[in-house]
């Protein structure tokens, strides 16, 4: 299921979220920016969704201050008819993927999720294939140097170097 | 003008001829016999000292006299004159010496060696009998026919002009010439005293105090005339002959001064001729000298000055020509008047000095010329009044024109004035209409301007409700939706619970699926979810309900009518639409009294009050740069005051200098930034509150805050 978190200084809001996602997502919900940094740490959050009126600090600067920290999780702020400049003063900047206007739409909403939540698997997968691909090529690597060396001494055996030359192949494949 | 001034110039002529006949007139019709040929001189250095009268007769160096009358002249020397008379025929007559002024004069008649007879006469010395006959010194020759050298020796002393015109004639001769004298020098008095009078009077009466100098030359001159002739008596002084000797020095003197000062002022010579003016003060010096000299009793260089100084008056002819010449009229007659006089001086000065005969017309030359000049004079002084007369009346007839024409030219100027008045008012009629029609786009302007800063609140305001409703909306919606689903679960639930059949043996079987299924759909967090949507659901429709309500108090439809309204009620929607604008940046404490009376006014648009002051408010405390978001303030306050309701709006914010409290309610002020504010909010403002005749208060402090106060008739 994918994780999301809900930030929201209206716990009505938080509530209905959660009532309406819950079947389908693992929601996260707090009104306090700092149990939001903690529910982050937490739990492997997938999309970040925060309302962008609040009194202690507005949904872009929460961005802001997540983004060293957590940059992966995909941004959504949810915003009134207000601020738009800000709103796309923080989009031209990159900080936030999607924004949703009050009151949501519950089947977009999902749709946007999920999507972003796509985005952000294809990003997490990406990034674990080149790993694995950094991970291969250093296995190849170490086995090469190996074969370099028992050829140069002719301590091996045949099969032993037949098996190591098999298995570069089958890295690299 | 031409023609006036050539009709007074033949004036003087026709003068002329009158002064001459009157003089002609007044000489007397004989001749009188001066025996100076006949007589010897010898000065008295020449007599040896402590000589006897009757030795002097003999002495050497007698000088016979060329002249019938001897004129000495003004010497300190004693002078001795010896006559031989014929004892036959000249016995019984009287000897005469027409000179009244002598010091000292002496007189023996000496028969054959001896002093038979001595008089003594003189203004000091008047030993011996009674020697006059009228005015002159007369010496009464005795009989004596037994006489073989009958002489007479006269002795002479004077620190005046030793004239001796001597005769020898017959008492009745003496004493009818006398009377002629008197006669004449009465009417010469008789013409003095009355100009004297004449002039004083006038003198009193205009003024002018020319007259009284003329006063002053008149009586000093008469004066002078009168010791001259022989009159002195008349004045008293041979009481004092200390005075007496130096009586005819001291009206010399005073009569020329007179002269002066009158001559000076009649013609003005500071102004016309300053350079004679100076040169008169120069004789005026001199005549001050003089008048030393008299008193120390250096009497003959006393009169020899005093006749130096006569020479002034020669000196007042060109002054009075230059005069006459500046246009001066009176100068005229003036200049008539001392030509006679002057004529006369040079009569008797020539007679004097026997260039011509000494007889009556010489002799009565000077008085004559005097008392004409006199009584020329008064008419040059009259002239002269009139002169000043005319001259004041030309000068009010001048100003009388100049006015006249100022009068015209100021008719003109407004005939003009009148003219250039209706051009102008034209004009202005027409700027006046431009003006009304440029008034008119201003109002119309304004009132766009006005209509823009609704709209504007407005826009606020829409932006507020749409902020507020924006929450309650979206959880109300999404938690119904949500609501429906946990329902669903509680149906299905409900469902195999109804489908649940007591008598089936399966029954304990059925109930642990239903439990299963429950803890599937996890109903126990359902339920707790249900009452949270529910109360979410309530929360938000109770928040919109107030949202919608104070929307319909803060727009009422019946804005602009008068209608009692609760002040509260309209501060508080004003804070409803406000507040998700405000609750953010600052806290708002409020304050308001529950007994308000209603108050009759226009709802909606003390709305807009309201909402601008209140927003006035919160910028101002964002304004202030040394203030903590969560210590910003509006304190918010109703009360009631009587009949009055007093509505107090007031902030921490950075309140404003005198300068900018002084101007805030002009039309187009702003402290803001150019495009954030039309400066019309509370000039708007002021308008409404103002058709509600409400007072505004408004305190502030730089740096401290500003309140508002809002007092409203109830």
């Amino acid at each position: 299921m994918i994780h999301v978190l809900y930030l929201d200084d209206e716990s009505h809001n938080l509530t209905a979220f959660r009532a309406a996602f819950r079947r389908v997502f693992k929601v996260h919900v707090t009104t306090e920016p700092t149990e939001a940094v903690q529910l982050l740490r937490e739990h492997p959050i997938e999309v970040v969704i925060s309302d962008q009126k609040m009194p202690a600090l507005s949904g872009v600067e929460f961005f802001e201050l997540i983004m060293s920290d957590f940059p992966d999780p995909i941004r959504m702020l949810l915003t009134g008819h207000a601020d738009i400049d800000a709103v796309i003063d923080a989009i031209n900047k990159g900080q936030i993927y999607k924004y949703i206007s009050k009151p949501w739409n519950e089947a977009e909403l999902q749709a946007l999720v999920e999507e972003a939540a796509g985005q952000f698997r294809r990003k997490q997968s990406v990034q674990q294939e080149g790993n694995r691909l950094v991970e291969q090529m250093r296995q190849a690597r170490e086995i090469a140097s190996w074969l370099i060396e028992a050829t140069a001494s002719g301590s091996a055996n045949p099969a032993e170097i037949h098996e190591k030359v098999k298995k570069i192949d089958e890295l690299l494949s | 003008m031409r023609e006036r001034r050539h009709a007074s110039s033949r004036l003087p002529w026709r003068w002329w001829l009158i002064c001459l006949a009157a003089l002609a007139l007044a000489l007397p019709s004989h001749a009188q016999q001066y025996i100076g040929r006949r007589m010897q001189l010898l000065p008295d250095s020449m007599v040896p000292r402590m000589s006897v009268t009757e030795q002097i007769v003999d002495l050497l160096g007698w000088q016979p006299i060329e002249v019938d009358v001897p004129n000495l002249g003004v010497t300190e020397e004693v002078y001795w004159l010896r006559l031989t008379l014929d004892p036959a025929m000249e016995a019984g007559a009287l000897l005469e010496v027409q000179n009244a002024t002598i010091d000292e004069l002496s007189c023996f008649i000496i028969c054959d060696g001896e002093v038979i007879t001595a008089y003594g006469d003189g203004e000091t010395h008047r030993s011996g009998q009674e020697s006059r006959l009228g005015t002159y010194p007369t010496f009464a020759i005795p009989l004596a026919t037994e006489c073989t050298d009958f002489e007479v020796l006269l002795r002479v002393e004077s620190g005046k002009p030793l004239l001796l015109p001597i005769r020898l004639a017959g008492h009745k001769e003496v004493i009818d010439d006398a009377h002629v004298r008197d006669v004449f020098f009465a009417a010469y008095f008789g013409i003095i005293f009355v100009m004297l009078l004449y002039n004083l009077f006038l003198f009193f009466s205009v003024g002018d105090r020319n007259y009284l100098w003329y006063a002053f030359y008149i009586i000093t001159v008469g004066g002078a005339q009168l010791v001259l002739n022989g009159y002195s008596e008349l004045l008293g002084v041979e009481q004092w002959p200390w005075l007496e000797l130096r009586v005819v020095h001291l009206f010399g003197v005073l009569s020329g001064v007179a002269t002066i000062i009158f001559a000076r002022d009649f013609l003005d010579l500071p102004k016309r001729v300053p350079w004679l003016n100076t040169v008169m003060y120069v004789y005026m010096g001199l005549y001050a000298v003089a008048m030393l000299f008299t008193l120390l009793g250096l009497l003959t260089w006393a009169y020899n000055l005093i006749n130096f100084c006569a020479l002034a008056i020669f000196l007042l002819i060109p002054g009075a020509v230059l005069s006459l010449r500046q246009g001066f009229r009176p100068a005229g007659y003036f200049l008539l008047a001392w030509t006679f006089f002057i004529a006369a001086v040079v009569v008797f000065v020539l007679k004097d000095s026997s260039i011509i005969p000494f007889n009556q017309w010489t002799f009565f030359a000077l008085p004559v010329g005097n008392a004409v000049e006199v009584v020329l004079l008064s008419l040059a002084l009259a002239s002269r009044i009139n002169e000043l007369k005319q001259e004041s009346a030309r000068a009010r007839e001048r100003q009388l024109q100049l006015a006249r024409q100022n009068e015209r030219i100021v008719k003109d100027q407004n005939r003009l004035l009148e003219d250039r008045v209706q051009e102008r008012t034209l004009k202005l009629t027409e700027t006046n209409r431009d003006l009304e029609g440029a008034l008119n786009e201003l109002r119309t302007a304004q009132q766009q301007l006005v209509q823009q800063e609704k709209l504007a609140s407005i826009g606020q305001l829409t932006a507020g409700i749409a902020h507020e409703l924006n929450n309650p909306i979206n959880f109300v919606s999404s938690s119904s939706a949500s609501l429906k689903r946990d329902f669903d679960d509680v149906e299905e639930v409900l469902k195999l619970v109804l489908a649940l059949d007591p008598e089936s043996q399966e029954l304990q079987q059925e109930v642990r699926a239903l439990q299963e299924r429950m803890e599937e759909l996890d109903l126990a967090f359902t339920q707790d979810e249900i009452v949270q949507l529910l109360k979410g659901i309530e929360d938000g429709a109770g928040r919109t309900a107030e949202i919608v309500k104070g929307l319909r108090i803060f727009g009422r439809v019946d804005g602009d009518a008068f209608a009692p309204a609760q002040l509260n009620e309209l501060l508080e929607s004003t804070l409803v639409i406000l507040r998700s604008s405000l609750r953010d940046q600052v806290a708002i404490d409020l304050e308001l009294a529950e007994d308000l009376p209603p108050v009759r006014c226009q709802a909606g648009r003390l709305n807009q009050v309201f909402m601008n002051m209140i927003t006035n408010a919160a910028h101002a405390t964002m304004a202030r740069a040394d203030l903590a978001p969560e210590d910003r303030l509006i304190y918010i306050s109703s009360r009631v005051e009587g009949k009055r309701v007093i509505i107090r709006i007031e902030d921490n914010g950075a309140g404003m200098s005198d300068e900018v409290r002084s101007q805030i309610f002009d039309p187009f002020f702003t402290t803001k930034e150019v495009g954030e504010g039309t400066g019309l909010g509370l000039s708007i403002v002021m308008g409404i509150l103002s058709d509600h005749e409400a007072e505004v208060d408004v305190t502030s402090q730089l740096g401290k805050g500003t309140a508002f106060t809002l007092t409203f008739k109830a």
